[in-house]
């Protein structure tokens, strides 16, 4: 018969059944449906956040729109219209008959538009007439005479001869910045707000994540000996493939958890494009000076910011499985749970900190520093502040803790395992660790 | 196969919590560690299966060292415990998978041992039997899967004593089998473990309940602050304490004769005594005296000592040394 005594031996089985009670355990449940209904009402809620809301789908409700142009600019709202899906259904013809002829000449549902040059409003003027008891809804009119305004500031730049490049510059808004010559000479670089905006969501993500394994962890380690499991596990399946079986259980739910979360938004995203205009997201993002380009997505970036949550992740697991271990009853685990949620908060807090102070030593050491780096160092290398060099470095040192933590719980899991009393600190923990070095340990 | 314990030591500190025990299981039958609490049964038992690292000594199985990568062990330890919001299914699956066991083997084996040990019920809710026995019947109540913490402490019992024995082991530790028992499931405890040895398993048993050991075991060590006083096989270590107890009873009173023999009285109820006898002639001796006398003898039983006798004398004696 085949058993499992190897040191990790038993891995496999003992994260099937521990990922098989994470998804079956109520709380998890329900914890996830209402994650998935808020990510699935996320688009629709944020776009009217945004200022958007029509829909996507929807057309003008005028049917022809009559145009005369006396103004000498040679304005074409047809042109325009073209750009604007809105106005597919909607047919632009320059009018051959004068305003005063319109009721008559004209067809129904349809309005007259005239551009004309007046020096008393020392200007150009758009009217638009209706015809009569046949008045378009205001939004419709409302956004017929944006795209006539459109159409003349376009007509106006044409006949300056003014480029497509030089039109967009023009509008694209103002901005203003205050630079030492230092910062000046090194060049443009991303947005403080943005850097600070993207080092805090990248945080928040770790914490989140960081939080729930520790949670998940330490009480499904706590359960196991509370329930006084332990002795009857330990003759199948050594105490480090415990501990390794329940990270790698808790690592799949939860990441499964946020790619769920995730395509819960793709969903939503997609939904709602349907019957919703979704850009004023992106556009409100895009104001605030964020773009998807700044976060350089590509397999390369997914694969390093993946890579990096996995290394913390597992820092701070291994950590969980050892504070976890030395308890004793299911009342330890708010105990238990302390130390890695506080290594957790110093990492955030610092990692907060460093982005909202910035400079080159500072983002080298965030980027480098263990715990600290597992908030800092992607979202480092994303905006450009240092190399895949030092990210690799960052890595290396994370790596090396890791298995430092894994060499220590080999050596204390065990004593910890059949410990009885009170949670020992970690001062005791290394005394164990000392003595099971020598063949011995603590009762 | 054979079991070899040798020179098995283990110190916390300056603490010795065993002291070189050594014993042998050269053939199937049940050992039995015999002790006060904390003289070192659960300890041996630990450092046994790998769970205490051995300051020294050894264990063998069949000739190398004992571990489940070797040896087909099942264990049911003294600190009980189930997964209380898991199913029961779902655990003896775990516990069965982690033993190597095939989930094909594991159901059989599984509805064979719920069967066996009356709690179909719970793992098989819905059905009135296991599923074998059901084919053909209709449920009734769709129920849901029992979780461990919806049983009583005897029906937990038994779901652990199926945790050791699913993986149809060679070796069986059971340390405190039958604590916490009521009558009915400690005879079918019993029943379940005179099973095991007739198939020829190899038991190793920790009991405070002398009158079950005495039942099942062959060979014994009692064990008394961390030393072994006391080993070796249990018939002939009775023998060795001679025939010395004697249940007499008569249809008067014979006080006076036992007095006159030196015998030791132990107790008496409606003349039927008690007595400690030095051997078979002193018991003879009286029962000549009476005899002579036309006194009437119903029950004339002269036997070795009980093992709780042998264990108190054993332990006690050596906690009055020690005084």
């Amino acid at each position: 018969m085949k058993q499992n005594k190897g040191e990790l031996q038993g891995v496999g089985k003992v994260f099937q059944f521990t990922l098989l009670q994470f998804v079956k355990n109520k709380a998890n449940t329900i914890t996830l449906i209402i994650m998935l209904v808020l990510t699935l009402f996320s688009v629709p809620v944020m776009t009217l956040f945004s200022g958007g809301g029509m829909s996507a789908g929807e057309t003008c409700g005028i049917s022809k729109v009559y145009w005369q142009d006396q103004t000498g600019y040679s304005v074409n709202p047809a042109e325009t219209a073209q750009e604007n899906d809105f106005y597919r259904d909607t047919v632009f013809e320059e009018a051959d008959f004068s305003a005063e002829d319109f009721a008559s000449s004209a067809e129904d549902g349809s309005v007259y538009v005239l551009f004309s040059s007046e020096e008393a409003a020392s200007g150009t003027v758009i009217s638009i007439q209706c015809l009569p008891e046949q008045e378009p809804s205001e939004s419709d009119l409302s956004s017929l005479e944006t795209l006539m305004s459109q159409a003349l500031e376009q007509a106006k730049l044409s006949a300056l001869q003014i480029s497509e490049e030089q039109t967009a510059t023009l509008f694209s808004g103002l901005s203003s910045q205050v630079q030492t010559m230092e910062e000046y000479q090194e060049g443009e670089g991303v947005d403080w707000g943005v850097q600070y905006g993207l080092q805090l969501g990248y945080s928040i993500i770790v914490m989140i994540i960081s939080i729930f394994a520790v949670t998940y962890i330490v009480r499904a380690v706590v359960e196991e000996k509370a329930s006084k499991l332990v002795e009857m596990l330990m003759v199948s399946v050594q105490p480090l493939a415990l501990l390794v079986g329940k990270i790698l259980a808790a690592m799949v739910y939860i990441f499964g958890f946020f790619v769920l979360l995730l395509a819960g938004i793709g969903i939503s995203w997609v939904v709602s494009s349907q019957f919703m205009d979704v850009s004023a997201i992106s556009e409100t993002m895009a104001a605030s000076g964020f773009s998807m380009d700044l976060l350089q997505l590509s397999p390369a970036t997914l694969v390093i910011v993946l890579l990096s949550l996995l290394l913390g992740y597992l820092t701070f697991s291994i950590l969980a499985g050892l504070s976890g271990t030395g308890c004793s009853t299911m009342e330890d685990v708010q105990g238990a749970s302390t130390l890695s949620t506080m290594l957790i908060f110093v990492g955030y807090f610092a990692a907060v900190i460093a982005g909202s102070i910035g400079g080159d030593v500072l983002n080298l050491f965030v980027s480098l520093c263990p715990v600290i780096s597992v908030f800092c160092a992607p979202v480092q290398y994303v905006l450009g502040n240092i190399g895949f060099g030092i990210l690799l470095l960052s890595w290396l040192l994370q790596a090396a803790v890791i298995v430092l933590l894994a060499v220590f719980s080999a050596r204390v899991y065990r004593a910890l395992l059949m410990y009885r009393g009170s949670r020992p600190n970690f001062r005791q923990m290394f005394a164990m660790a000392k003595e099971q070095s020598s063949g011995k340990e603590q009762k | 196969m054979s079991l070899t314990v040798s020179n098995l030591s283990k110190k916390y500190g300056n603490k010795t919590v065993l002291d070189h025990l050594s014993f042998e299981m050269p053939e199937p039958g049940v050992y039995a560690l015999l002790g006060t609490n904390g003289a070192g049964k659960t300890t041996t038992i630990r450092m046994m299966l790998g769970m205490l690292a051995k300051d020294s000594g050894e264990v063998l199985w069949n000739g190398k060292q004992l571990d489940t990568a070797t040896c087909n062990v099942g264990y049911l330890a003294e600190e009980r415990g189930l997964y209380p919001k898991y199913t029961l299914m779902d655990q003896l699956m775990y516990f069965a998978g982690l033993r190597g066991v095939s989930k094909s083997d594991a159901k059989k084996r599984i509805r064979y041992w719920a069967e066996r040990l009356q709690v179909e019920e719970y793992l098989y809710p819905g059905k009135t039997a296991a599923p074998e026995a059901a084919k053909g019947r209709t449920k009734t109540k769709a129920q849901k899967p029992k979780l461990a913490d919806q049983l009583s402490k005897g029906n937990q019992q038994k779901i652990q004593f199926m945790t050791a024995l699913i993986s149809d082991p060679e070796l069986l530790i059971l340390d405190e089998p039958l604590s916490g028992l009521d009558p009915v499931n400690t005879d079918l405890f019993k029943a379940v473990i005179r099973e095991e040895i007739a198939k020829g398993k190899y038991l190793i048993m920790s009991s405070h309940q002398m009158a079950t050991v005495e039942e099942f075991c062959t060979d014994i060590t009692i064990l008394h602050r961390s030393r072994a006083l006391l080993q070796g096989n249990l018939n002939e270590i009775k023998k060795s304490h001679g025939r010395v107890n004697l249940r007499l009873k008569t249809e008067q009173d014979i006080s006076a004769y036992i007095q006159k023999a030196g015998i030791t009285q132990l107790s008496e109820k409606e003349y039927e005594y008690q007595l400690k006898v030095t051997g078979e002639d002193q018991a003879n001796a009286l029962l000549a005296d009476l005899m002579k006398d036309s006194v009437r003898v119903i029950t004339f039983d002269l036997r070795e000592p009980s093992l709780h006798e042998i264990f108190v004398s054993t332990v006690g004696g050596e906690a009055h040394e020690t005084e």
